[in-house]
């Protein structure tokens, strides 16, 4: 069999392909995504803590029945439309704000409504909306029925949809904060030539929303120059190693502290696997993500 | 001691007095000259000075100094202008460069990191993801700031570089905040874009 393929034309064409899948193939299993269907679990908050802090707000009336069902409302169309999950959604609303959409009325925090939203967070939206997507203007008259920009923390029309107090409005901006996050670090791995797992992005995207997004490429840089470029792929392929990350809380210090002073550093450090832990509890389908 | 130390150079002086050292190259030449040896000695310890002060100037600066260097950069504006800016900033560049080289403290090599990104990213590791957002984010913005101080267009130039840098690097909403570099660099983009 050997001696009439030796005598075949194109042979070494042949030999070329097989060892191109070959490689293909192997790096496909090497690297492919880990995480199983339904990562996300479709009905949230998941974990017990966090419904049992939901029924507290209603019963001491923080958090109002109509606010409620309307944020969800809002929620579900908002990652519909930005084909963000829902649940990572509901859940960074519920972590930066226990669904309080006047939070920051006062004008006492530097720090506004649902998603904590900050003054140059609203530049961003108002004047760089797409930078990212050519999309995100088109999705924001979807969901809101107009271009209602400039958007502020205006508390004088809480109910205008200029208003970031109105409640599709700020779901709506999160949401597209949340989808820049997401884009950008996207953008940076795939320019390194980088394949990343989508659902696993989605969890750096709202630690860059929680801790902006040089925290987390200075954690990339501290991986990658500790354990080289594969450490990257695996800390954006493997589910595993990232909630790992939420378990061990000084697994950030280090790409802080390229930032930070150290005891800047570690506070951050903390905070984040905190927020990361709270979100998975939050957001994730066990099942999906132990089997 | 004067004394002492006087005795001790005078030797060295007379040997490296400019009418010794031509006396020693002349009588390098002669035929048979017992000097050669001594003269190419003479003439290896210059060559080695000099090679030393060659290699000093390759050295990095303290990095007290280019912290100093960076944090005058405003003021270096504020006193002469655009012309004076891009001096001073060349000359921080050159140090930033030498000192990420140089095998120095790991502090050391953090704040000439930390000043890169938001001054000279091309500096840093093709692989540094930093880099890219610095020279998408900011160096544009800054570039056309330095081209056109003091006008509208580059007001709104600065404005959009602040909130970028706040967006990206601001790591507390309730308690913003950002590094000293961040602030330094956005005061000085600040004043540059401030119009008269």
């Amino acid at each position: 069999m050997l001696k009439k393929f030796a005598q075949i034309r194109g042979r070494w064409i042949w030999i070329a392909a097989v060892l191109f899948v070959s490689y293909h193939s192997w790096y496909w299993f090497a690297f492919a995504p880990k995480t199983k269907p339904h990562f996300y679990s479709p009905s949230f908050p998941v974990s017990q803590n966090f419904q049992s802090e939901l029924i507290l707000l209603r019963e001491t009336k923080r958090l109002d029945g109509d606010s409620e069902s309307r944020i969800l409302h809002a929620t579900v169309q908002t990652a519909k439309v930005l084909q963000i999950p829902a649940g990572l959604l509901w859940c960074l609303l519920f972590q930066e704000s226990r669904l309080n959409h006047r939070l920051g009325m006062e004008g006492n925090i530097p720090s506004y409504g649902l998603g904590q939203f900050t003054h140059f967070g609203f530049q961003e939206i108002n004047y760089q909306l797409n930078r990212y997507s050519t999309s995100n203007r088109s999705h924001l008259i979807r969901l809101l029925g107009s271009d209602v920009r400039p958007i502020s923390a205006n508390s004088a029309t809480p109910d205008s949809l200029s208003s970031y107090f109105s409640i599709p409005t700020a779901v709506v901006t999160t949401g597209l904060y949340l989808k820049n996050r997401y884009l950008h670090l996207g953008s940076l791995l795939e320019r390194r030539g980088i394949r990343y797992d989508p659902k696993l992005l989605w969890l750096y995207a709202v630690m860059a929303y929680n801790k902006g997004t040089r925290g987390i490429l200075s954690f990339w840089n501290a991986e990658e120059k500790r354990l080289g470029t594969n450490r990257i792929r695996q800390l954006v392929t493997d589910p595993d190693i990232l909630l790992d990350l939420a378990r061990d809380r000084n697994l950030f210090t280090a790409g802080f502290a390229r930032v930070w002073d150290r005891r800047r550093a570690r506070s951050y450090s903390e905070e984040l696997s905190i927020h990361l832990s709270n979100i998975a509890a939050c957001a994730l389908n066990p099942i999906g993500v132990t089997q | 001691m004067k004394d002492f130390l006087a005795k001790f150079l005078e030797p060295l002086k007379q040997t490296f007095s400019p009418n010794n050292l031509k006396k020693e190259f002349r009588s390098f030449f002669k035929p048979g000259s017992h000097h050669q040896w001594a003269t190419l000695a003479i003439f290896g310890v210059i060559g080695f000075l000099g090679y030393l002060i060659y290699l000093a100037t390759l050295v990095a600066p303290d990095i007290q100094i280019v912290q100093d260097r960076f944090n005058d950069l405003a003021k270096s504006y504020e006193d002469g202008g655009s012309a004076r800016f891009a001096e001073r900033k060349n000359d921080l560049r050159r140090d930033i460069s030498r000192t990420l080289r140089a095998n120095k403290s790991l502090e050391a090599r953090m704040i000439a990191t930390n000043i890169s990104v938001y001054l000279f990213p091309d500096l840093l590791p093709s692989e540094n993801f930093e880099r890219t957002v610095a020279e998408d984010q900011w160096l544009p913005l800054q570039r056309a700031i330095e081209k056109a101080p003091g006008t509208y267009e580059s007001r709104l130039k600065f404005e959009e570089m602040k909130a970028n840098i706040w967006n990206y690097e601001s790591p507390d909403k309730r308690a913003p905040k950002l590094t000293e570099t961040a602030e330094t660099v956005l005061h000085i983009y600040d004043l540059m874009s401030t119009q008269r």
